[in-house]
């Protein structure tokens, strides 16, 4: 395990309400320096919400998140001071249309860490080759693979040289023979020692990367523990129902 | 006849005048609603919303003789171009808010996210984000409503002001031929709108082309 003994993240009792639903509910956990952590957990128990609130996109009800020290939410600057120590990768890549690969790397380090344009062009070529993709920096996403296209997300979001980074199902939007060179990028940065939360169903990449694996239910963190542990021997009803579907919708798209 | 052609022109003149003056005005005032109202959120949203709707949802006819004669009850009586002004900026700044406004807003949100998630404020994602992928939409609905813009601008004779069609109705009183001044006039009107409304078709195609260009190969 290459994580530290010292939480980067951590989320204190937090609570989501969306009107009268509640989301989230008194979630508390917390992620050491260079550790892997994998969320799991049937759609709509919160998995996206949860991360949402670790950058503040999603302001919580209550409780309490802390990134590196810094208590997320408070005013705009606080705000994004957070934000950009916090990298995140979504389901959709959301790159901007407009903007080639290089321009989408390059735009936050010139407006927000204040890089002067060369420097933040250097910065963006040396991830769009880490990314492997030093031949599409004047490309536009819309003229590149979704695999290539979340590769460059994967890029904008190092290039503010975050301390941890969030995926939120990277790959599930994803054609199957575009989802392996993305996992590609993401054990890479594993490796590296970078600190992850990862939403994925992908278990074969979950139980190589992750050093513990999260399951949520309903707003709940239902069971927590090492992949082998959750995989092979879940201890609670409501992950061995979870799995099991799961398992089984894999299986039958194999199938197909 | 070529004396009430020279008056009809000067008519014209005004009437472009106004509609450029009117369609600035507009513009900024549609603008800065349509920001207001996009990075204020709610509480903005609750004082201006009201505000569009009722000019939006009454006759701009009504609107221009309340700026004029409104003002006049106020003690600072606009002269009638001034009044046509202020009254058809006010109108078109309500229709353009929502044009602007719809746009920025058919933006996916996941875009404005992407921008927050790495740190970007609020209002840069709007401005540089948001707004230039709105802008192909905005474009030609913004010269579509210049178009009726050019039309409406005939309602300002109610206040005297000489423009194109208080320019015909001069004409009429003098020469008592209504039928072909009327022909002339909406000649006139047709041949400052028509090559708008190709040009907005025209842009259209380009903008929507460009953004496909992007797409594909
Ligand atoms: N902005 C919102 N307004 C209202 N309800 C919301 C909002 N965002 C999420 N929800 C609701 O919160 C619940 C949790 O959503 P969330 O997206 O966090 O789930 P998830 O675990 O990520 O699911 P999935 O696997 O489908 O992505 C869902 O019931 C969803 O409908
Ligand atoms: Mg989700």
């Amino acid at each position: 395990m290459a994580a530290s003994s010292e939480p980067i993240v951590s989320a204190e009792q937090v609570t989501k309400d969306f009107g009268s639903l509640r989301v989230l509910d008194a979630v508390t956990l917390r992620v050491l320096r260079g550790e892997r952590v994998v969320i799991i957990g049937p759609s709509g128990s919160g998995k996206s919400t949860f991360l949402r609130c670790i950058n503040g996109l999603e302001p919580v009800t209550s409780g309490r998140v802390v990134v590196d020290g810094l208590e997320v939410g408070g005013t705009g600057v606080q705000l994004s001071r957070v934000r950009s120590a916090v990298g995140m990768v979504f389901q959709l890549f959301n790159l901007f249309p407009h903007k080639t690969a290089l321009q989408n790397i390059m735009l936050g380090p010139v407006k927000v860490l204040g890089l002067s344009r060369d420097e933040a062009k250097r910065r963006a070529l040396r991830l769009l080759e880490r990314v492997g993709l030093s031949d599409k920096a004047d490309e536009y996403p819309g003229r590149l693979s979704g695999g290539q296209q979340q590769r460059v997300a994967i890029a904008r979001a190092l290039a503010m040289s975050p301390k941890v980074m969030l995926f939120d199902e990277p790959t599930s939007a994803l054609d199957p023979e575009l989802v392996g060179e993305v996992l590609e990028v993401m054990r890479q940065l594993a490796s590296e020692g970078m600190t992850m939360i990862v939403v994925s169903h992908e278990m074969a990449f979950a139980a190589d990367i992750a050093d513990r694996v999260i399951v949520m239910d309903k707003g709940v963190i239902v069971e927590e523990g090492p992949p082998q542990t959750i995989f092979t021997n879940p201890q609670t009803v409501r992950t061995r129902v979870f799995l099991t579907r799961l398992l089984g919708r894999s299986g039958k798209h194999e199938a197909e | 006849m070529g004396l009430e052609i020279a008056y009809l022109l000067r008519g014209t003149q005004v009437t472009i005048e106004l509609s450029l003056l009117a369609f600035a005005g507009g513009g900024v005032l549609g603008f800065t609603v349509a920001l207001l109202r996009v990075l204020g959120g709610s509480d903005v949203t609750l004082v201006v919303k009201p505000l569009v709707d009722v000019v939006r949802g009454s006759p701009l006819l009504v609107q221009l003789l309340a700026v004029y004669l409104g003002s006049s009850v106020l003690g600072f009586s606009l002269n009638p171009l001034t009044a046509a002004f202020v009254g058809l900026s006010i109108n078109a700044g309500a229709y353009l808010s929502e044009i602007i406004r719809g746009a920025l807003t058919s933006v996916p949100k996941g875009q404005t996210e992407a921008g927050l998630a790495i740190g970007l404020s609020r209002m840069y994602v709007v401005w540089g984000i948001v707004l230039p992928q709105a802008f192909p939409v905005i474009v030609p609905a913004a010269m579509g409503f210049f178009i009726s813009l050019v039309k409406d601008t005939s309602l300002a004779y109610v206040l005297g002001l000489l423009e194109l069609t208080r320019a015909a109705k001069d004409i009429v009183d003098r020469t008592l031929d209504p039928f072909h001044t009327y022909v002339i006039v909406m000649l006139i009107y047709f041949a400052l709108c028509y090559p708008l409304s190709v040009l907005v078709r025209v842009v259209d195609r380009q903008l929507q082309h460009k953004g496909l260009a992007r797409e594909r190969l």
